[in-house]
């Protein structure tokens, strides 16, 4: 055994390229496996960290009304309970949020915890029952002037009304007449007080998360120490998280409201939908396959080739006496020697890749919309799984060798009979081929025709590499036509909701100097009932119900000067022909799964004239009001002003001429050569507002990512394939060596060899790329069929992608094939001949 | 008519001390339609001389003259093309194009060319050889001594100036071998085919006109010289 062993090792020595190329193959894929893995862990880790950031480390909180903390006190997989003691509200006088006109006092008594569920701005943390810290937003937001060092007293109690105290969070003002539920509120919301307390104020947070504040909470948040009440909030870590849910099953919902920190779930736990475990399981599960698939095809194919170069020493070897198990285990050995260097580089690269990554990911931070950073972070058990599939992959590669191996007789080895057989058929040539190629032609079609076997690997290499390629190509233009179909539909960066803001302000946000044009439109509160219900085109019935009730009524929406003249312009229209017309857009788009519908829901024309009733504030029932109205139309759009989705039917007009309509700003859309100005001049004057351009320009980045991503994938996928190609290629012309000094001792001369091998490549390249391009075409259009759903842009062939494939394709066999070629052509003949036949 | 002249012929491999005489200023000519055959100890040279005579190899220093083309002059692509139209090549281990039939084989020295083989020819050398039931049949499915004739007919086609035969029987048994010689016999006789073979087998040397010995590289015996 000992001898067996020295000549595995030393034919690894003596064959340096390819056991180099063996071990680059193993490197690879090793190094994909891990890597892949190793993000997971990054990406898992940067979305717990976040969720921990936002929210604080807990999984689940339980709200509890009644003394029984020491129900919760006694779950085992409790590891750590921080309850906070809902003290009361205290009314904040001149508080500018009519929907936030108290504080809300919380205590909790163990001010170590404060940190972690609150982020301190200014000063320090409560250290007893007479001192608080505030919420930043009661400044911001709320616009009380408190800071640092005041004394603050605080009546504190519960909130009633109509006699009846209010569990919700939220406050209802009082001329909402109606909450929710259609409960008619009786009266204006009161505090009971139950207690007056005084407080010192020694810092200032950061608002608290959602599951301590609410968006819809009534009170701004305080925090104290050293006080009880009955209401608490119980924020719990979990020992086991993954038992997560059986809280719920031995707590009694009347008594505690359990919410989950899904946030932290999803990603401790993996808690998901049921679609998105699936999803995501598919994804990963398809792209470790791919990687395995490849990996095995490109290792195996080394050691089939190994093999095949070591037939005569198999063969020599059986008839010295070796046995079919020493001759398998030699290749196995091989494996292992191979596996022994590739695999722990394989890891190694892996990670590194990993921590480059993440050092990339950091530099564009900003397409996430983290508050942390990436880490990276070292799993073992990523390693070990790689190690794992490695070795798995490995195995599979060798087995199906060490058993050919064993399988070689004696005098298989001697005679030198061709391993792969040949078809023995007659072979015709195609009569162009002998008359535009020659010999070397022939020779070249016979080859292909008659050593299929011999190329199956490596056209199925090539084929497999293209298939991948355009596949994921096409799963990138789809991704980002799909985001950018989303955004750039927008004409506008900034859009500012105006409701129940008054012209003050918006004369304030149009004076901001980086607004280069906006667009103001009004409130949508009244409509034309038209007469005629013959003027609803047949579409139109036939998409809203029969008896076009729907119909009957078509909202107006009026807008100020500027963005009427903008519109018009939009349109194509002349301003001072149409300055004072109605215009309607009545296009509707129906899409069913069959088919898209883009009709017009009325057959209105230009000139014609509504006849009907409008009416006003037909929301407001104290101001709605109906007259007989006739309105004629100016002009029919097929698109509606800047910031109204095209789906709305509208009539527009302009706010200048139009004198019916009751003024209300309701949004404006801004355009800016600076958002970021912008949009602090916006925080300044307390409006809500949504940043696009900002959003576009995060997406954008999270695309490019993305890509770095795939494409990086997609190229060392390829260079697995290249890896493969090389190796096929290179062996095939190293086993015909002897051939090919045959054909130069007859007097083949260098041109004729040179064509015969072009040939050759010519041949076998086209066939790889005509079987890759139609796979490769198939797979795109499956992919194209999952987006569909989603968002159908229409199927385009990968042109770009099919001709980018083909240059390279060529190219690198060509490259690949002319090394060989000079190598062989530099070779003496007869001692080629000569190595060959002893 | 010398069809063949060898001048000073050498062949040295390696340096100073490790210095090896392949082929130590051999001189010989041969005429048209003669069968010589070239014998020697293992490791005499004999090898190196046919495939320094074929163009296969590079001489130390020396001549080659075949058909008064001194083949060393040329330059590759001229003695790529005189090789394939006037040597004919046999090989020990037969070293047929694996992907070619027998007929595909016989004829690629002259579809190198690019000259159609005339059909009553290829008949005759494939009666001669004996390979009517075999013309489609790959290498890989032929015995040794199909092979071994194929070769011949491989050589045969062209109608060379001259066939080099190293060792065409080294890997037959007798009955095998003895149908070769009759082949080769043959073609010397009726195709006036000049024909130098290597051999060891002394008995089978005997057959041949001209008998040259080498030992050492050097030519120590030539039947030739002897008569005259």
């Amino acid at each position: 055994m000992k001898t067996l062993n020295n000549i595995t090792f030393k034919n690894l020595l003596l064959n340096k390229k390819r056991t180099i190329v063996t071990i680059i193959g193993i490197i690879l894929s090793v190094s994909l496996i891990s890597a892949v893995g190793s993000m997971f862990v990054n990406f898992r880790k940067v979305l717990i960290d976040e969720a921990i950031y936002s929210n604080g480390y807990y999984h689940v909180s339980i709200e509890n009304d009644s003394k029984n903390l020491n129900v919760l006190a006694k779950n085992r997989n409790f590891k750590k309970i921080d309850t906070f003691y809902e003290i009361g509200y205290s009314r904040l006088e001149k508080s500018q949020n009519e929907y936030k006109p108290y504080l809300k006092l919380y205590s909790l008594n163990t001010p170590n915890d404060f940190k972690n569920y609150t982020k301190l701005i200014e000063g320090r943390y409560p250290a007893n029952e007479s001192e608080v810290v505030i919420s930043n937003h009661i400044m911001t937001n709320g616009h009380v002037a408190l800071k640092i060092g005041d004394n603050v007293t605080l009546n504190l109690g519960s909130r009633y009304a109509c006699e009846k105290k209010i569990e919700e969070e939220y406050y209802l003002p009082y001329n909402s007449q109606f909450d929710d539920n259609e409960n008619e509120i009786c009266d204006m919301e009161n505090i009971e007080v139950e207690e007056t307390k005084e407080f010192k104020i020694v810092g200032i947070i950061e608002r608290p998360n959602y599951s301590l504040e609410s968006y819809s909470e009534a009170g701004y948040t305080v925090l104290t120490t050293g006080l009880v009440n009955n209401k608490t909030k119980n924020f719990i870590t979990l020992k086991n998280p993954k038992k997560y849910s059986e809280i719920a099953d031995y707590l009694d919902y009347s008594e505690f409201k359990i919410n989950y920190n899904n946030e932290l779930l999803r990603w401790e736990v993996f808690k998901f939908s049921n679609s998105t475990v699936n999803l995501l399981l598919t994804i990963v599960s398809f792209v470790i396959l791919i990687i395995i698939l490849t990996s095995v095809f490109c290792i195996r194919n080394s050691f089939a080739i190994s093999t095949l170069e070591k037939t005569k020493m198999f063969g020599m070897l059986r008839s010295l006496g070796a046995t079919k198990k020493q001759i398998r285990y030699q290749v196995f050995k091989e494996a292992f020697y191979l596996s022994l260097i590739g695999i722990p580089l394989g890891i190694f690269f892996g990670n590194l890749a990993s921590f480059v990554l993440v050092a990339i990911l950091n530099k564009n931070l900003n397409a996430f919309n983290l508050n942390v950073e990436f880490t990276y972070k070292f799993s073992f058990l990523v390693t070990i799984i790689s190690l794992i599939l490695g070795i798995i992959t490995i195995y599979f590669s060798a087995s199906k060798s060490a058993k050919k191996a064993s399988r070689i007789s004696p005098i298989d080895a001697i005679r030198n009979h061709d391993d792969i057989k040949i078809s023995s058929k007659k072979l015709k040539t195609p009569w162009f081929i002998s008359r535009i190629f020659k010999t070397g032609g022939v020779l070249a079609y016979k080859n292909l025709k008659r050593s299929k076997k011999k190329y199956r690997t490596t056209v199925i290499s090539i084929v497999v590499s293209i298939v991948i390629f355009l596949s994921m190509s096409t799963f990138i233009k789809y991704t980002f036509s799909y985001s950018m179909f989303y955004y750039e539909e927008k004409d506008y960066d900034i859009f500012v909701s105006l409701h129940n803001k008054d012209d003050d302000v918006v004369s304030n946000i149009l004076s901001i100097p980086e607004i280069t044009d906006y667009s103001l439109i009004y409130e949508i509160n009244s409509y034309m009932e038209i007469n005629d219900t013959n003027k609803i085109s047949s579409f139109g019935k036939k998409i809203f119900d029969v008896s076009g009730d729907t119909l009957k009524s078509i909202n107006i929406v009026t807008l100020d000067n500027h963005s009427f003249k903008r519109y018009l312009k939009k349109l194509g229209l002349d301003y001072n022909t149409y300055k004072d017309k109605a215009i309607l857009q009545d296009t509707y788009t129906y899409v069913t799964d069959k088919k898209v519908e883009k009709k017009r829901l009325y057959t209105y024309q230009k000139g014609d004239v509504i006849e009907g009733k409008l009416v006003t504030h037909y929301y407001d029932d104290s101001k709605r009001s109906e007259k007989k109205y006739d309105l004629e139309i100016g002009y029919i759009a097929n698109n509606n002003p800047i910031g109204l989705s095209n789906y709305q039917t509208l009539l527009i007009l302009n706010a200048t001429y139009y004198k019916e309509a009751d003024l209300k700003n309701d949004s404006l859309y801004l355009n800016a050569n600076d958002t970021s100005k912008v949009t602090q001049e916006l925080d300044k004057l307390n409006v809500n507002y949504t940043d696009y351009k900002k959003e576009a320009e995060d997406s954008k980045s999270m695309m490019i990512i993305i890509s770095i991503f795939l494409y990086g994938f997609i190229t060392v996928i390829t260079l697995i394939g290249i890896t493969n190609i090389f190796n096929t290629i290179t062996a095939n012309m190293a086993l015909r060596q002897k051939e090919f000094m045959v054909l130069k001792s007859l007097g083949m001369t260098k041109k004729e060899f040179n064509r015969m091998i072009n040939l050759e490549t010519i041949f076998y390249s086209f066939k790889s790329l005509f079987f890759g391009i139609t796979l490769g075409l198939i797979s795109s259009y499956f992919i194209y069929y999952i987006f569909r759903d989603n968002y159908d842009i229409g199927f385009s062939i990968p042109y770009k992608e099919i001709i980018l494939c083909i240059i390279f394709v060529i190219l690198l066999v060509f490259v690949i094939m002319q090394f060989m070629v000079r190598k062989i052509n530099k070779q003496n003949i007869i001692e080629t001949i000569r190595k060959e036949n002893i | 008519m010398e069809i063949l002249k060898v001048s000073n012929l050498t062949k040295y491999y390696g340096k100073g001390d490790a210095l090896v005489k392949a082929i130590d200023n051999v001189s010989f000519s041969v005429e048209k339609g003669e069968f010589v055959a070239i014998v020697g100890a293992s490791g005499s040279g004999k090898s190196t001389l046919m495939h320094l005579i074929g163009g296969v190899d590079k001489p130390t220093s020396g001549k080659v003259y075949i058909d008064n083309q001194d083949i060393y002059s040329m330059k590759d692509d001229a003695l790529c093309i005189f090789r394939r139209r006037q040597i004919g090549l046999i090989y020990q281990f037969y070293n047929l194009i694996p992907i070619l039939n027998v007929k595909e084989n016989i004829t690629l020295t002259s579809n190198l060319d690019n000259h159609k083989v005339s059909k009553e020819k290829l008949m005759e050398i494939i009666k001669l050889l004996g390979l009517q039931d075999r013309l489609e049949h790959l290498p890989n499915q032929l015995s040794g001594g199909e092979q071994q004739r194929t070769s011949i007919g491989r050589a045969l086609i062209t109608s060379p100036a001259l066939i080099l035969a190293d060792e065409p029987t080294g890997n037959l048994d007798s009955k095998a071998s003895l149908e070769i010689m009759e082949l080769l016999k043959l073609s010397n006789r009726k195709y006036k085919q000049t024909i130098i073979m290597i051999t060891h087998n002394l008995e089978l040397a005997r057959e041949a006109d001209r008998i040259i010995k080498l030992e050492d590289g050097k030519i120590v015996e030539d039947t030739n010289e002897d008569i005259k």
